[in-house]
């Protein structure tokens, strides 16, 4: 089932998880595996550098927003998304021998299409910097939101990264060692980062020109997606502006063909599908607009009709209504914005103390592994280990008791 | 119990295009009540997406080659999460989609404006002021009902997650699994919850209201009170006055809106099973302001983890 890097967009995420070896198997064994990693890696790279400072970071995710002909988009092949075992891999494959190339089976491998959208633009800098830089887009919320959210991304992906390899994963998911690894490796990898970064270079030279590119979809994979094209592409508001010059210079969008559209946007990694897709939404969505400019009389009439009745029903005008469904709207988008923020806090703290369980855990284990134990004496590890659990509680403003659930099962399954 | 309630209730009260492309929780949940055994057969749950008995079906017949015991709780892990990846397609498509949507239309909406700011600089005064006002109107009732949905749609992703982490819990606890934890890594990095670029638009969305409709400013204040006590008390009543002002499709969203505001809220109140980790203790404690060794729910959590441990430590060897 294994060993298809190339076509595999899909989702292998945490199948990847489960293969204990990591960076020492570095020289893959495909070319295309060492292309995927070397990207992702050369990618953590940029990232790395590129969160340093936060307008940088701002400017990673703004590559979106820049405007210096650099319209971005991202192909997100869907399969990247899910989180698969290994009996799904086979399953899953089929769904998206897709438009993911090495690259995009890099990308997929991050089990993160979002991937595509921030991430990769980190890679993008690599070669259009200079460009970039100039035309570098502000907007202090957005900035400040999303260099959290890409910190978080590419603390995943730092650790997802060493776990990738061509060998067949194992059936039994091992979340003990694969977190484990995380923590242990993470300083070996900058090392190891460094070596693939020129080649990456090479291999993946888009023009650093005006030209827009669409990092994550190199053409040096065989991209059998022809056949199902099902990558789904992530339009931004640049790309779908680069979208509607290149529909404007053809004559419009009743003029203009997804082949044109393509040739003109010069977008790497677009496929026509893409475009077929795009232009058939925008014609149906300038279509209705302009029918009721001309065409008005019945379409108005409603409208006044609905004022004359609501000055029967009640004084309130549309503009009284319109107002209020947009408070309405407004107070919904605030609160989601906090539900929002609560919950990728909730996830951070419990990812960051089942991380140091795991840490406790296999340092207990070490211990016990070299006496012949009693279990009075694992007893009294367990015992430690609450205790320092108890100190990180009023550390952590209490909120561990998430990662408890499974810490007492696993102390079963041990003893 | 409590959330899938909400769950429940919101799905009916949401856009209809929409319904079904939520979370399929309460069938999950049913798979997971049942397990081993199948889920009772049921016209009701058997509308919904997941062939819950073809799950079973393909747990048991690996489980019989097997020994028992070990094989079945990794296949209905392998199923499980079969089935929480194709939602989690359904979602990113869903939401990829709509996404794409947004774009087109927002930047249709911007064409609008500036085609209509150009007639009107063109001419000394107004063409015809009627007309303008019109297409004002029409315009923004238009940005209004595409903000609506926009936040709609951040709304799906927010429940959808929080019914995915539900349920992952829910899968732990049954199964004595340790799932919840990584594929909720997984899904953070989701199209579907990566809603940064939508903020922005919907952040756009509100400059444009507020450049064209600056009188809304005004009003922010004195009827932010007024509403937020008037949709949890006055909603139907309110709605009735809006409903023929605002037209049928901004009628739905705002009913949606109105039943996404009630999800969130029932969200945060505290449920039957005290969590430390759920939004109402969180947002118990960012009220609180200061948070000290003694008045976390922690403190009261060292308590019952205490006894909780002694319990666990006793039996166990």
């Amino acid at each position: 089932m294994e060993a298809r890097p190339v076509q595999r967009s899909g989702s292998r995420e945490l199948s990847n998880l489960t293969r204990t070896s990591s960076i020492p198997s570095t020289p893959n064994p495909s070319s295309a595996a060492a292309a995927e990693v070397a990207f992702m890696r050369s990618e953590n790279n940029n990232n790395n550098t590129q969160f340093m400072s936060k307008p940088l970071g701002g400017q990673n995710y703004h590559l979106l927003a820049s405007s210096n002909g650099g319209a971005v988009g991202h192909i997100c092949s869907s399969s990247s998304s899910g989180f698969s075992t290994n009996l799904h891999y086979s399953s899953m494959e089929k769904h998206y021998a897709s438009s993911s190339s090495n690259a995009a089976a890099a990308a997929a491998l991050r089990d993160d299409s979002s991937w595509c959208s921030d991430s990769l633009h980190g890679g993008f800098l690599d070669f259009p910097e200079n460009h970039h830089q100039a035309s570098q887009i502000e907007d202090g919320g957005g900035i400040g939101a999303a260099f959290d959210d890409i910190q978080k991304r590419n603390d995943w992906h730092e650790w997802a990264d060493h776990l990738i390899t061509d060998e067949d994963p194992l059936l039994s998911t091992n979340w003990n060692d694969l977190l484990l690894e995380t923590s242990s490796q993470s300083d070996s990898k900058k090392t190891l980062q460094v070596q693939p970064q020129p080649q990456i270079v090479q291999q993946q030279q888009p023009s650093p020109s005006v030209s827009v590119e669409l990092r994550p979809v190199s053409t040096t994979s065989s991209n059998s997606n022809n056949g199902n094209g099902k990558a789904r592409m992530r339009w931004t508001p640049e790309l779908h502006e680069a979208f509607v010059e290149a529909v404007n210079s053809l004559g419009g969008s009743e003029r203009a063909t997804p082949k044109g559209v393509l040739k003109k946007m010069k977008v790497e990694g677009l496929t026509i599908y893409h475009v077929k897709s795009h232009l058939q939404k925008y014609r149906t969505a300038r279509y209705r607009p302009e029918p009721s400019e001309t065409g008005s009389s019945e379409k108005k009439l409603t409208p006044l009709e609905h004022i004359t009745s609501l000055d029967l029903k009640g004084g309130m005008g549309i503009t009284e209504a319109l107002r209020l469904q947009m408070e309405v709207q407004k107070q919904l988008h605030e609160q989601l914005e906090i539900q929002r923020n609560l919950q990728l806090r909730i996830e951070e703290q419990g990812k960051y103390l089942q991380m140091m369980f795991e840490k406790q855990n296999s340092g207990l284990s070490k211990g016990t592994a070299s006496t012949s134990d009693s279990p009075s004496k694992s007893e009294q590890e367990d015992k430690k280990i609450s205790d320092s659990k108890d100190h990180l509680t009023p550390e952590e403003t209490g909120k561990c008791k998430e990662p408890e659930s499974p810490q007492p099962k696993r102390h079963k399954t041990d003893n | 119990m409590k959330f899938g309630k909400e769950f429940r209730t919101h799905l009916e009260e949401t856009l209809p295009e929409w319904r079904d492309k939520f979370l399929c929780y309460k069938p999950l949940k049913k798979l997971l009540k049942y397990y081993p055994y199948p889920p009772p057969a049921d016209d009701s749950s058997n509308s919904d997406q997941i062939d819950s008995r073809q799950v079973f079906a393909d747990t048991t017949n690996l489980s019989s080659a097997e020994d028992d015991g070990v094989r079945p709780a990794e296949d209905l892990q392998d199923s499980f999460v079969r089935i929480l990846n194709e939602e989690l397609e359904k979602f990113n498509d869903f939401y990829v989609d709509k996404e794409e949507d947004f774009v087109i239309r927002l930047q249709e909406l911007k064409e609008r404006i500036e085609k209509i700011k150009e007639k009107n600089c063109k001419n000394g005064e107004f063409a015809s002021e009627s007309e303008f006002s019109e297409e004002m109107m029409d315009i923004r009732r238009d940005l209004v009902s595409i903000h609506g949905e926009m936040v709609l749609l951040k709304n799906y992703s927010s429940l959808n997650f929080a019914g995915l982490v539900k349920i992952l819990k829910k899968y732990d606890k049954r199964t004595g699994g340790l799932l919840r934890l990584p594929f909720t890594q997984v899904v953070l990095h989701q199209p579907f919850f990566t809603t940064e670029p939508l903020t922005r638009l919907v952040r756009e969305c509100e400059a444009n209201l507020e450049l064209l409709f600056p009188s809304e400013a005004e009003v922010v204040e004195s009827s932010s009170n007024a509403v937020s006590t008037s949709h949890q008390n006055n909603s139907p009543r309110i709605s009735a006055q809006t409903s023929s002002t605002l037209g049928d499709e901004n009628l739905d969203i705002y009913r949606s809106t109105l039943a996404a505001m009630r999800a969130i809220r029932g969200l945060q109140k505290a449920s039957s099973t005290y969590n430390p980790l759920s939004f109402s203790s969180l947002l118990k404690n960012e009220d609180d302001e200061t948070v000290t060794a003694e008045n976390s729910p922690n403190s009261e959590n060292l308590q019952s983890k205490d006894e909780s441990e002694k319990e666990d430590n006793g039996p166990s060897p």
